[in-house]
C-alpha cells in the first residue's frame, strides 16, 4: 500500500492507483474530458490537472499514479483557476450552439462548465468555423467538427474497442478534425459507440437527430432483444414514441457498449405487419374469429390427437421470455402431455440423445456460468466454431478490450473469419463439425504430421493451452447444425475435463446469437429435457413421424429461416398448424389457426444470457392491440382441455419455476452459478471413438463447389432485425461473401455468384473476403430466409453448393 | 582559433566518403571500444566524459543509456532523433551532409553500449542532401563491415534504417518520433513509462541527437579524460553552434561551451547587420531571448538555465535594431501554432488565441487589456501543455513580453483601438 494525501484527508492506496481513483474512490470529484475509463490514457485535455507538492507543474489526475506520502491538492485556488482556464479555452472556439444541439441536457462540456467554469470569456477574436453544415459520415452517424473538443475518445473506442479503426485524425493543431476515410464512415460497424462516447454534440445519431430534448425522455432499463450476449439497454421514448437506444455505463455487462443491432435495431419494433386478431382458416383463407372461438379450435383438435396418440410438437421461438416458455413446456408437457419441444429446430444436431446427455453435463456443470468479465481474465480465450465479432459483437468488443493485456493469448478456429482475427496468436479456418477432429488432437497430441493448416494450427495451440493457467472456451452453435453435434459436444467435454485434470481453470460458455437461448432450455424447453436439466423419462416421438398438430410460438419454421426444422422444411407440413405469433410470416399466412402474440419490447419478464445471468426484460410499451398474454392463451386452453388452470402472472410463473429449478436467478455477478458439490443426474458419457478424421473434407470441395455457411452478419439476427428498416438500409442487400482463389481482386468487380443446392439456386452480387478460404462460401441467413431458399439455408449443414460466377451485375439474373 | 573536432573535415568536399573519414582516423573509436569496452564499460566512460545531450534538454547521455533495463527480454532500438527542426537550428544537417560516418559510428558505439541490433536513424524529410549522404554512409559502413552482422568481427551487429520524418515539428518530440516510425500519428506520448523501459514498439530504446552520438567516435578513440577537459566541468564537449538572425557572418561554428552570448555573436557572429543588437536568442526559438543588457550570459547547459534560458538547439538568433520584437513574436508564436500536433487543449486553443492577438496588435488593431491576455496565456495556459511544445511557446513568448514590453504598447495605441 502506498500512503498519500488527498486534500487533507489521508488515504492508503494500491500501488499504482492513479490519483483521478483514488480521488473518485472517497467522493472527490475531478472533472475530465479525455478520460474513460474503458480507454487508453490521453491526458490530453487537460482538466484534470492538480497540485502535487514538490512539483513544479500541475499534473494530469487521470495518468498520475501516487507516490509515497505524495501530498495532492484537487480543490485549490490554483486547481480551480487552471480548471476555469481550460473551459474558457474550450469555449473560445466552440459554437456554443447549445440551444439547436442533441447533446444539449446531457452534454459534458455543458455541465462541466456550468460547475467549474467561470461564465464569460476573455476572447473577443471570431472564432474557428470548419464548416457550417454537419456531415453524414454514414446513414446513423452524423459530425458537427465545430463542437468537436479533440478528446479523441471516439478514436480511441473504434480502435482499441470495436477494431474498427474507421475513425482518425486528420490535419492538426487547431485545424485537427475527427474523420473517417475520404470523410466516410461507411464501411464501419455502425455500432454508434462513438456517439456514446462523444462528451459533447460532435458525433450524433442520425436517427435521434431533432428528435427529443433529453429531459422530455422516459426511460426504461431492460435487455437488448438482438442476440445472445444479453446487453443493457436503456429504451427512451417521448410522447409515446420511441426515440432512441442508450446504454447506462454502469449497468450490465456491456457497461454502455452497443453493437449496430443493438444500439440501432429497436425500430424494429414498429416494423412488419401486425396480426390484429384471432382468425382461422376456413374454406382456405385466414378469417377474422373471436378469442374463445380460436381456443376452443385449438383445443379440440388437440384433444382428439391426444385421444388417438397422435403427435403433437411445440416450436418456440428464442425471444420468448424464461416465464412463457417455462409455462410453454407445462402446455406441452402436461396439457398436451407431448414432450416434443423445440426451440432453434435448426440445431439439427440435438436431435440425437447422445448430444443433449452432453449438452447438459457441459452447461449444468461447473465450468459454465460464469461472467463473462472473469472469463475474459483467463491466460488464453479460445474461440471455436463462431463468428463472435457478427453474431455476438459486444461480447467481441469486451473481448478485444481484454486483450489489450499483452500476455494474453486468443485461439481462433471458426469457419468464417472474424474481426478478432488479426489480434490472435492462432488462427484456423474450420468446417462445423471439425471441432470434433481439432479437440481429439489438441489433447491426444496426435500430429498427422501432413504439414497442413490444421496441424500446424494444433501445433501451436497445443503449446499455448500447456502454458497458459486458465482457459476460457468460447464456443459457437454453428456444430450444432451439423450431424456431428453429438461428436463434437463429446470432444470438446474431453478436451475441458483434460485441461482442469491438468490444474487449469477452465470456463466455457456458448455464444448464442439469440437472446433467450440457455434460458428457454433451462426451463426445458428441449426435448428429452425437463425444466432445471432434470432428465425426461418419456419416451421421444421418432423424428420421422408426421407431426399431427404444430404449435408455434413466435418462430417461423416454414420461412427457410432461421427456427427451421430440417423435417417441415422438406416439405412435411403438419396436419394442423398453429401459429402463435406477434407479425405476419410464412408460417402464420399457412396457419390454420393464429393467434396474436406480443412482439419484443411489449412484455415482461426475462431472459437469461449466454453467461447465464437471468436479466429483467421490461415491456416498454403496451402492445399496439388489445391481446391476450401468451400464457393466459396457455391457461385458457387447458380450461378448454379439462386440464385445470394454468399460472399466468409473472410472479406466480417463477415460483413454479425456481421449485423446479432451484438455481434460477442465482447468479453473482463475480462469481457466476456455484454448483460446487451438486450432482449432475446426466450419466457419463460411454467412452468416445475417435473422431473420423475428415477434417480434410475440405477436398471434396473445389473452387466451384464449397461449403456454404450461413448465419448473422453485424446487421441480421433473424425476424427482429429484419423488421428494423434501418438495419436493412445498412445491410444494403444481399451477397455472397467469399474468397474467390487465384487472381486480383479487380478481376472479380462487379461480378455476381449463384449458389445451386437441391434444385434451389440463390444470387448476388460477390463480396470478396481473402480472409475465408477457397473451400467455403458465406450468406447472411437473412438473404436466404427472405428468398425462401429452404434447402439452401438448412439442412446437412454445412452443405455441399454449386457456385458459378458470372460476369454481369444484372438485377434480372435473380429472378 | 580552439580545435575542430566535429567539423575538422567540414571544408573536404569528400568528407562524406568513408575514405576520406577512415583516412582522418575515423572508425578508430569504435575499434577501441570493440576491442576494449564491455558495453557496461562504454556507459561508464560516457557518464565520467558527462556528455550531456546535444538535442535541446542536455540530459546526460550515459545516465539515459543506464536507464535501459538489463534484464528485458525484448530487442532494444537506438533511434537518432535528426529532426532538426527548431527554427534557428541547423548544426545536425552540417554534421549529416558533410560528415555523417561521424553519426554512423556513434550510432555503432551507442547500440553496441545498449546492446541494440537494429537502429532508426529518423531525419527530417526536408534535408534530402542529409539523406542522401546518410544512406550513402550506411551503405560504404556496411560495405567495409562497420554494420550489418559481427561488425569488425566482433559479436555487435547492427542495422540502420533511415525513416524520413514528414513535416512535423513536433516528431523532434521524442515520442512523437517514435509513434512516426511506428508508422502512427507525431503525437507525443504520455511519460512514463519512458523510452528507456518501453519505447518503440514498447521496446526499451534510447533516443539521442545527431551531434551527441557524433561526439562518440572522438570521446573513445581520444578518450573520456580528453572530452571532459574541453570547456567548463558541467558542460564539457565539443559543441556546435548555428549563428543567424541578424548577423554578419551566419553559420554553424565549433566552439567550446562557457562563452558568453555577447563574444559568440560578436566574435564569431561577425556582429549586427544593422546598428546595434537589441536581443538574442540562444537556443532556438523556444530559449527565451535575452535583452542586450544580459549578453555577458555563458553559453553552456547550467548558466542558462541559470540566467532563465537554455542552450536548448544551440540555435543562435541574433535580433538588431531594426527587428520588431511583437513582429517577432508574432512570428514565433505562428510557428508554435503551426506546429501544434492539436493533441492538448491548452497548446491547440491557446496558441491559436495568441496568434490572433499578436495578429491584431501587429495590424494595430490592439485593444488595452491585449498584452495583459498574452501574459494570463503564457503564466497560466501554454504550459499546462501536455508536452514540451507549450512550454517552448509561452517561454519564447513570455521573454519578449518581459523585456520588450513597451514595444507591444506602443502599437496598442489610442488611435490604433480607434482605427
Amino acid at each position: 500500500m502506498v500512503t498519500c494525501t488527498l486534500d487533507g484527508q489521508i488515504l492508503d492506496v494500491d500501488p499504482g492507483t492513479t490519483i483521478l481513483t483514488a480521488a473518485s474512490s472517497v467522493g472527490i470529484q475531478i472533472p475530465t474530458f479525455c478520460y474513460h475509463e474503458r480507454l487508453s490514457l490521453s491526458a490530453s485535455c487537460r482538466m484534470c490537472l492538480v497540485e502535487v507538492e514538490g512539483r513544479g507543474k500541475l499534473e494530469p489526475a487521470c495518468a498520475t499514479a501516487i507516490a509515497p506520502d505524495m501530498v495532492i491538492h484537487t480543490q485549490s485556488a490554483k486547481v480551480a483557476g487552471t480548471r476555469q482556464d481550460m473551459l474558457e479555452i474550450l469555449l473560445a472556439n466552440h459554437p456554443l450552439d447549445c440551444p439547436v444541439c442533441d447533446k444539449g441536457g446531457e452534454c459534458e462540456l455543458q455541465d462541466t462548465v456550468y460547475q467549474y467554469g467561470k461564465g464569460d470569456s476573455r476572447l473577443r477574436d471570431p472564432k474557428r468555423v470548419f464548416r457550417q453544415d454537419d456531415i453524414d459520415l454514414n446513414q446513423v452517424i452524423v459530425f458537427n467538427a465545430n463542437r468537436c473538443i479533440q478528446c479523441q475518445r471516439c478514436v480511441r473506442v473504434c480502435e482499441e474497442v470495436v477494431g474498427d479503426v474507421a475513425l482518425g485524425t486528420a490535419e492538426r493543431g487547431l485545424d485537427s478534425e475527427i474523420t473517417g476515410v475520404g470523410n466516410s464512415l461507411k464501411d464501419c460497424s455502425h455500432c454508434g459507440n462513438c456517439i456514446e462516447v462523444c462528451p459533447v454534440g460532435a458525433l450524433m445519431s442520425i436517427p435521434y437527430r431533432y428528435k427529443a430534448r433529453p429531459w422530455d425522455l422516459v426511460k426504461t432499463e431492460t435487455i437488448c432483444g438482438m442476440c445472445g450476449t444479453g446487453c443493457s439497454l436503456t429504451v427512451e421514448f417521448s410522447g409515446g414514441t420511441f426515440k432512441r437506444i442508450k446504454s447506462d455505463p454502469s449497468t450490465g455487462l456491456n457497461a454502455e457498449l452497443l453493437c449496430a443491432k443493438g444500439r440501432f435495431g429497436f425500430d424494429a419494433i414498429d416494423g412488419g405487419r401486425r396480426i390484429e386478431q384471432p382468425m382461422i382458416r376456413k374454406n382456405g383463407a385466414l378469417e377474422p374469429v373471436s378469442w374463445t372461438e380460436a381456443i376452443q379450435c385449438i383445443a379440440t383438435k388437440a384433444c382428439d390427437i391426444k385421444e388417438r396418440h397422435g403427435r403433437i410438437q411445440g416450436q418456440i421461438s428464442p425471444r420468448q421470455t424464461n416465464e412463457t416458455g417455462f409455462m410453454f413446456q407445462q402446455l406441452m408437457r402436461r396439457v398436451f402431455e407431448s414432450q416434443d419441444i423445440q426451440s432453434s429446430t435448426r440445431f439439427s444436431g440435438l436431435r440425437a440423445p447422445a448430444a443433449v446427455a452432453t449438452l447438459a453435463r457441459l452447461v449444468t456443470g461447473p465450468m459454465q456460468r460464469k461472467p463473462l468479465q472473469s472469463m475474459l481474465k483467463a491466460d488464453c480465450i479460445f474461440l471455436l466454431g463462431t463468428n463472435i465479432t457478427e453474431e455476438n459483437p459486444v461480447s467481441g468488443y469486451l473481448l478485444r478490450s481484454a486483450l489489450k493485456d499483452p500476455s494474453k493469448r486468443l485461439l481462433i478456429s471458426s469457419s468464417r473469419p472474424c474481426g478478432l482475427d488479426d489480434i490472435a496468436t492462432a488462427t484456423l479456418r474450420l468446417l462445423p463439425g471439425g471441432e470434433a477432429g481439432l479437440m481429439s488432437r489438441l489433447i491426444n497430441d496426435d500430429t498427422h504430421g501432413t504439414g497442413n493448416s490444421t496441424d500446424e494450427f494444433s501445433d501451436k495451440a497445443r503449446g499455448i493451452l500447456a502454458e497458459a493457467e486458465s482457459i476460457s472456451l468460447l464456443i459457437g452453435t454453428e456444430f450444432l447444425r451439423s450431424s456431428k453435434a453429438a461428436e463434437c459436444l463429446g470432444w470438446i467435454e474431453l478436451a475441458v475435463r483434460h485441461f482442469a485434470k491438468s490444474g487449469k481453470t477452465v470456463s466455457l460458455q456458448f455464444l448464442f446469437d439469440r437472446p433467450n437461448q440457455l434460458g428457454l432450455w433451462d426451463m426445458g424447453c428441449l426435448a428429452g429435457v425437463a425444466p432445471g436439466w432434470q432428465g425426461s423419462q418419456v419416451p421421444l416421438p421418432d423424428p420421422n413421424d408426421p407431426v399431427d398438430l404444430l404449435y408455434v410460438l413466435g418462430a417461423d419454421p416454414l420461412h427457410g429461416g432461421l427456427d427451421d426444422d430440417p423435417a417441415t422444411a422438406q416439405g412435411g407440413n403438419p396436419a394442423f398448424l398453429v401459429a402463435h405469433t406477434s407479425h405476419y410470416n410464412k408460417t402464420a399466412e399457412q396457419a390454420d389457426v393464429v393467434l396474436p402474440a406480443a412482439s419484443y419490447g411489449e412484455e415482461g419478464g426475462s431472459y437469461t444470457n449466454n453467461e447465464g445471468r437471468v436479466q429483467t426484460l421490461r415491456s416498454v410499451r403496451s402492445p399496439v392491440q388489445d391481446l391476450l398474454g401468451a400464457r393466459e392463451i396457455f391457461n385458457r386452453i387447458s380450461r378448454a382441455m379439462w386440464q385445470g388452470p394454468l399460472p399466468v402472472e409473472a410472479g406466480q410463473v417463477r415460483n413454479k419455476i425456481t421449485a423446479k429449478y432451484p438455481d434460477f436467478g442465482l447468479f453473482d455477478q463475480n462469481l457466476g452459478t456455484d454448483v460446487t458439490g451438486r450432482t449432475c443426474i446426466w450419466p457419463e458419457a460411454d467412452s468416445l471413438s475417435p473422431p473420423v478424421d475428415d477434417l480434410e473434407q475440405g477436398a471434396s470441395a473445389t473452387q466451384n463447389r464449397r461449403h456454404l455457411i450461413t448465419g448473422d452478419n453485424l446487421f441480421q439476427s433473424g425476424q427482429l432485425a429484419a423488421r428494423s428498416s434501418i438495419l436493412s438500409s445498412l445491410d444494403k442487400g444481399p451477397y455472397v461473401e467469399m474468397n474467390p482463389g487465384s487472381g486480383d481482386d479487380r478481376d472479380y468487380e462487379g461480378m455476381m455468384v449463384t449458389i445451386f443446392s437441391a434444385g434451389e439456386s440463390f444470387t448476388a452480387p460477390l463480396r470478396i473476403n481473402r480472409t475465408f478460404d477457397t473451400q467455403t462460401v458465406f450468406v447472411p441467413e437473412t438473404f436466404l430466409m427472405g428468398e425462401g431458399k429452404k434447402a439452401l439455408s438448412c439442412a446437412d449443414y454445412p452443405r455441399l453448393v454449386d457456385v458459378v460466377l458470372s460476369g454481369f451485375a444484372d438485377p434480372t439474373d435473380k429472378a | 582559433m580552439n580545435e575542430q573536432v566535429l567539423l575538422k573535415n567540414i571544408d573536404n568536399p569528400n568528407a562524406h566518403r568513408i575514405e576520406t573519414y577512415e583516412a582522418s582516423g575515423g572508425y578508430q573509436g569504435l575499434r577501441t571500444v570493440l576491442r576494449d569496452f564491455a558495453p557496461d564499460e562504454v556507459i561508464e566512460e560516457v557518464k565520467s566524459a558527462n556528455l550531456r545531450g546535444r538535442g535541446g534538454a542536455g540530459f546526460p547521455t550515459g545516465l539515459k543509456w543506464s536507464f535501459v533495463p538489463k534484464d528485458s527480454p525484448l530487442p532494444r532500438y537506438l533511434c537518432c532523433n535528426a529532426d532538426e527542426g527548431e527554427p534557428g537550428t541547423f548544426k545536425d544537417r552540417i554534421l549529416m551532409e558533410r560528415d555523417p560516418h561521424q553519426l554512423i559510428e556513434g550510432m555503432v558505439i551507442a547500440a553496441y553500449a545498449i546492446g541494440c541490433r537494429t537502429a532508426y536513424l529518423y531525419i527530417r524529410g526536408e534535408y534530402g542532401l542529409s539523406i542522401d549522404h546518410c544512406q550513402q554512409a550506411i551503405d560504404e559502413a556496411h560495405a567495409l563491415g562497420y554494420l550489418g552482422p559481427n561488425i569488425l568481427d566482433s559479436e555487435h551487429s547492427l542495422e540502420i534504417h533511415i525513416h524520413k520524418g514528414a513535416g512535423a515539428y513536433i516528431c523532434g518530440e521524442e515520442t512523437a518520433m517514435l509513434e512516426s516510425i511506428e508508422g502512427r500519428r507525431g503525437l507525443p506520448k504520455l511519460k512514463p513509462p519512458f523510452p528507456a523501459v518501453a519505447g518503440l514498439y514498447d521496446c526499451p530504446t534510447v533516443v539521442n541527437n545527431v551531434e551527441t552520438l557524433a561526439c562518440l567516435p572522438h570521446l573513445f578513440s581520444r578518450g573520456g579524460e580528453w572530452f571532459a577537459s574541453i570547456g567548463p566541468d558541467h558542460s564539457p564537449g565539443p559543441k556546435l553552434f548555428g549563428i543567424s538572425g541578424h548577423v554578419k557572418r551566419p553559420g554553424v561554428y565549433e566552439l567550446p561551451m562557457g562563452m558568453s552570448l555577447g563574444e559568440m555573436l560578436e566574435e564569431y557572429g561577425g556582429g549586427a547587420l544593422n546598428g546595434q543588437f537589441k536581443a538574442a536568442i540562444p537556443g532556438g526559438v523556444s530559449a527565451p531571448m535575452f535583452p542586450r543588457s544580459e549578453f555577458d550570459v555563458k553559453m553552456d547547459f547550467s548558466s542558462l538555465a541559470a540566467a532563465g534560458s537554455m542552450l536548448g538547439s544551440a540555435g543562435v538568433i541574433g535580433l538588431d535594431d531594426t527587428a520588431s520584437i511583437p513582429v517577432v513574436a508574432r512570428r514565433i508564436t505562428e510557428f508554435f501554432n503551426h506546429e501544434s500536433c492539436g493533441k492538448c487543449t491548452p497548446c491547440r486553443e491557446g496558441l491559436t488565441w495568441a496568434a490572433k492577438i499578436l495578429r491584431r496588435i501587429e495590424a494595430g488593431q490592439g485593444q488595452p487589456g491585449d498584452v495583459e491576455q498574452l501574459e494570463m496565456l503564457c503564466g497560466s495556459i501554454f504550459g499546462k501543455s501536455f508536452c514540451a511544445l507549450g512550454d517552448g511557446a509561452a517561454w519564447a513568448l513570455g521573454a519578449a513580453l518581459k523585456h520588450f514590453r513597451p514595444e507591444f504598447d506602443a502599437l496598442i495605441t489610442p488611435q490604433s483601438k480607434a482605427g
